[in-house]
Order: C-alpha cells, then structure tokens, then sequence
C-alpha cells in the first residue's frame, strides 16, 4: 500500500473515529468527551504526525463537504446541532493548527498563515457564540418599558426570562408601506383569483380568452351613491374592449361576456419598520435613544437589539429582538484575516518562466 | 428594446467565434483572427447593453437591480462578459463557450422573468447588498471561466500540438496553470462574498452564520475550491484530476446560485429569491 493511500485511510479513521465519539458524547451528554479527543489527537506521537499530512487536511476537507451537503438536504437529521458534525469542523481546526505549527516555512507566506489561522479564529469565535450566545425578545407597545428578557432557545420562544442590566422603552413604532398598486383585474366567470391584471398606466394591454383590453386613462367621476345626496369621487378607468370603449368604475365589476373587469386597489409591501428605543439604566437614567430598522440594529452593552416583529392589527406594537454573541468580535477579525489571506494570494501579473499566460 | 440588443449581440458574437473557431481548424489564420476581434466588439456591446438595462432599471425603480432572479442574471450576464474580456479573450474558443452560457443564462431568466417591478422588502435594504452581490457575481464569472478552461483541458491536453495558433491567440496556453490562476481569484471572491453575507447577516437577522441552505451551498463550494488550492499547490494531483476538480467546483457554484431554491428544505430559506 502506497504511504498516500494508508495516510487516507487513516485519515478516514480519525474522522470516522471522531463522529462516533460526537455520537456517544451527545448521547450520554457529555460534550468535553470531544475535547479529550482532541488533546489525544494533538499529543506527540504516530496521530498527531498524521494530522499534519496533506491526506489528513483534504479528507477532513472532502468529509465536511458531504456531510453540509447531506445536512442542507434534509434538516430532519440534524446534522448542524449535532456533536459528530462539531467534531468534524473541530478536526478542521486542529488540521488548520497544526500545520501552521509543524508545517509553516518562511517560504510559505503570510498568506499561508493569515488563511490557516483564520480557520481556527472564526471556529473558535463560532464555538464561543454556540456555548455562550444569549438570544430573547421583547415585546412592547408605545410608552410601555421593561428589562425582562423573553429567552429564545433553538429558535423557540422559551418560558424562561432573563433580567436586564437595562430598560428597553418603546418610544414610538412606524411602518411604512410602498405606494398602493391600482390595477384593473380581469376574472373568468366562477375561476378563483384573477386571470390577467393590467397596470394602470396608458396603452397597457391584455388579451384574455381573445378578448383584447386596452387600458386608455384613468379620471376621478363623480358618483351619486344615493339620489339626493352630493356626489363623491370615485376612480374610473376608460378603458378599450376589443376596440369599443367602456368604463370601470373602482370596486364594481363589469361583466362583459365570460369575463368580469374589476378595478381594485391593492396596499403596498410594507417597505419599513420602525421603532424609537430608549435604553434607561437600573435608576431609570435615559442612556440612549435611537431608532431601529431591519438591517440598522441598536448596539447598547454587548447586546445588538433588533426590530424583528410587529402585528398588522395592533400599529402601536413592536417585537424586539436581543442577541448576545461574546465570540462575535473573534469571529470577524478571523473572517477579515481570511479575506485578507485569500485576497494577498491573487497574482494579477505574469510572474515567471512559465509565459504562457492568455 | 436593449433586452433584444444585449440577447442579440451575444447571438452575434456566439455565431462571429463559430466561425472563427472552424476558420482556425481550417488553418485560415487570418480571416480566424479578424473574426475573433469582431466577437469581442460584440461581447463588449452585450456588457453595455446590460449595464444600460440595469442603470435604467434603478433609476426606474430606485432600487439596485439585483433583487428578481431575471435581474441577477442580467447581472451575471455583465460580469461574465467582463471577466472574458480580461482573461479570455485570447481565445476564440472559450469566446464561443462564453456568448453561449450567456445565451442560456439570459434564456433561462427571460422565462423566470418578473411580471412586474418588485417592490424591495425592508430585509434587503442594506449597504451590504450591492458589494456582497458583486462580489459574488464577480467570483461567479471567474470561475466559469476556469471551468471552461478545464473542459478545454480535456478537448487539448497541453502536450499536443494545438490545431492552430488562433485557438489560443498567439500564445499557446497553459490550461492548467490559466485556470489556477483564475481559481484565486475566483476563490478570493468567493472567501470575500461570504464574509460580507456573513456580517450582513449580523446586521440583519442577529446571526452571521445559521446553517440556511444557500449558506452551506456557499461553503460547500468554497470547500470544493479549497481542495482544489491544496491539491494544485502540493501538486498532489495531475492536471487531470485537478481540471475534473474544477469542474466540480463550478457545478457547485451554478447549484449554489440556481439549484438551491429547488430544495425541499429551500423554502424556509432566507435567500430564496422570488421565483414566479
């Protein structure tokens, strides 16, 4: 057997041997188990010679790569919570660790370090985050305040609360929606939804069952909802049916052979939320106001607060979303160190004997 | 309609680099050669004419034009070309393979296309769109033209004597070499595309990594491209095996951008974009 083949398969036997005692540890629920393995592998001696084999780094690279392949096709195995699969990217951080520390030669690069290194920075920051990341949410409506933080365990609202260094107020909650959308709909007799929908603007055009409707212009028409009253005004659309021109009065269908013509008005997306917070400290001393958007979060203390929920019924009300990440400053700088490594790896210019470049 | 140009001129330029293609085979250097630079002109007239569909879209609509799967692919259009026009253009080959995944790209968006302009939900308002698309799209590009390189490699080994000179320019090409060198860049883009999802994702959702299927399509190629650099710089595999690598690794990327969305667990996705 050749050396590249027998340091594979014991490459295999490392990662397999590792997944398995993942499976145990979860099981008896003790997650150290894996640690000790680890100190095992990285002990001086016949294994820790073969983590730093080339074979050991690419089987450990290939392993993972099925394994988030099988995990992202069926999220009921549980692949991503589980010990074996954390042992895996474990196994990727020791590689990573130690041929940067038996492997490295000055004629390696800074690159070289800056990537390997990474590895091991955004693994740690990412087991930080697992063990020590406190999620919640608060619920609130305007003028209301509290430092009681509902937790959040997988991604479930738990019973459990947590009290706050700080108060949260909601000072105030505003969603904005994009501009409502006049459209004049066209429905097949007794068919759900409808068959074609025609923009509101001059010239737009639909053919349904060979019945051409041209959309002409749109005025305001005075109605007279009962005879007596002062008329009110209502959106009509002047419309063409197969050349002949009619009218569509907003909210009364026109029934034209097969087919009703209905010109609706449907509201906008919401295009924004909003909330005004106010951080109070324990003496009820105002620390911070600002307000919070989808994408703008509230950094107050370690705690990013985002605007995460509200209710179409009650506009006075708005979901806070809290999260803690004591490894989120360790994972970025090892997500900067890697694209400064891969980024230093670029060569834009020829740069030797080889010349054959495009 | 620039839909029409920008379509068109990657037809003329499919059809320009055909014929050059046979011209070279038939040892006809010359009129090879002329042909080639007439389907550069063209590519180059399909890069603007997508640009000027995504100026006119934004200024439309206000929004940067990469929200609707028709958009992004306009978009990818553009890069694509871009990247031919720096590393392949030697070719009249890869030239050819390129106006032709074009056409297929643009072909496949025209039938996803958006009834109407899409109104950007709050989630996508972010100063982290724009570069973590580009990035990406960028990358994207790059290493589809590795993995034409690789598909290459197996049409014309290295050690045979190519049919003609005008099938690679005037230089004959390393097409190992030529596809790890845009492998870095490509994997470059891809490291730096994650990282920029990944703080997004902090500012958006709380968490820069949560396991979502495009992000672990996102690893899963950026692990395929990551055995291809070790097993190229350790030389630990031919360049046959490394070509096949690549290849792989492409297959990776197109999943990752378009067949993710066909997943069963893709529909609590947050990536998904709108298909209609």
């Amino acid at each position: 057997m050749t050396e590249t083949r027998k340091n594979y398969l014991m490459s295999l036997g490392v990662a397999v041997g590792t997944a398995i005692v993942g499976v145990v540890a979860q099981t008896v629920g003790a997650p150290w188990l894996l640690a000790i393995v680890a100190a095992v592998l990285a002990a001086p001696g016949p294994t820790r010679k073969l983590l730093t084999t080339f074979e050991f780094a690419t089987a450990v690279l290939i392993i993972l790569t099925l394994a988030t392949a099988v995990g992202t096709l069926d999220y009921a195995l549980g692949v991503f919570d589980s010990l074996w699969f954390k042992g895996l990217m474990a196994l990727m951080g020791l590689s990573s660790l130690l041929c940067l520390l038996f492997r490295y030669s000055s004629g390696k690069g800074i690159p070289y370090v800056l990537i390997h290194l990474s590895i091991i920075v955004i693994l740690v920051g990412g087991a930080m985050k697992e063990q020590l990341k406190q999620t919640g949410m608060v619920h609130l409506r305007e003028g209301e305040a509290t430092n009681q933080l509902q937790l959040l365990k997988d991604g479930e609202l738990s019973s459990e609360v947590l009290r706050l260094p700080f108060s949260i107020r909601l000072d105030r909650f505003k969603v904005e929606f994009y501009e409502s959308d006049l459209k004049l709909y066209v429905f097949r007799h007794q068919e759900e939804g409808p068959a074609a929908e025609l923009p509101a603007k001059e010239g737009a055009t639909t053919t349904v069952d060979g019945v051409t409707i041209e959309f002409v212009a749109l005025q305001d028409h005075p109605y007279v909802p009962t005879p007596g009253h002062p008329p009110i005004q209502v959106k009509m659309a002047r419309i063409l049916v197969d050349g002949k021109a009619g009218l569509v009065l907003m909210g009364r269908p026109v029934i034209n052979g097969k087919l009703a013509l209905v010109l609706d008005e449907k509201n906008g997306e919401p295009k924004s939320y909003q909330s005004t917070l106010t951080i109070l400290d324990e003496n009820g001393q105002e620390l911070n106001t600002r307000s919070v958007v989808v994408n703008d979060p509230l950094i107050h203390g370690g705690w990013w607060l985002y605007q995460s929920n509200w209710d179409p019924r009650d506009l006075s009300y708005s979901g806070i979303l809290l999260v803690n990440d004591p490894g989120l400053y360790v994972s970025i700088a090892g997500l900067v160190m890697l694209v400064l490594g891969t980024l230093a790896k670029i060569r834009f210019r020829k740069r030797n004997r080889e010349g054959v470049l495009p | 309609m620039m839909y029409d140009v920008l379509f068109g001129s990657y037809g003329v330029a499919a059809h320009l680099f055909g014929l050059a293609v046979i011209l070279a085979f038939r040892r006809k250097e010359l009129p090879a050669s002329t042909l080639r630079y007439a389907g550069i002109a063209a590519i180059a007239v399909g890069l603007l004419a997508a640009l000027y569909m995504m100026v006119e879209a934004w200024t439309e609509t206000g929004q940067p034009p990469f929200k609707t799967l028709y958009q992004s692919l306009i978009f990818f259009s553009a890069t694509t070309a871009l990247v031919f026009l720096f590393t392949g253009f030697r070719s009249a080959v890869m030239g050819l393979l390129t106006a032709l995944f074009v056409l297929a790209t643009l072909a496949y968006g025209y039938m996803k296309q958006d009834a109407e302009a899409v109104q950007l939900p709050p989630a996508l308002q972010s100063a982290w769109f724009i570069p973590h698309v580009v990035v990406y799209f960028l990358g994207y590009s790059a290493l589809f033209v590795s993995f034409v390189a690789s598909i290459l490699y197996f049409v014309f080994p290295q050690e045979r004597d190519l049919p003609s000179a005008q099938l690679f320019g005037t230089l004959r090409l390393d097409l190992d070499h030529f596809t790890y060198r845009i492998v870095l860049f490509g994997y470059a883009m891809l490291s730096a595309g994650l990282i920029l999802g990944a703080l997004w994702a902090k500012f958006a959702w709380g968490d820069w990594w949560s396991w979502d299927p495009k992000e672990n399509w996102a690893l899963i190629t950026w692990l395929v491209y990551t055995a291809y650099l070790h097993f190229r710089l350790t030389r630990r595999l031919g360049p046959r095996g490394l070509a096949w690598l690549s290849i792989i690794g492409f297959l990776a990327v197109m999943f990752t951008y378009l067949g993710v969305n066909y997943l069963p667990s893709a529909q609590q996705a947050l990536h998904s974009y709108s298909m209609q």
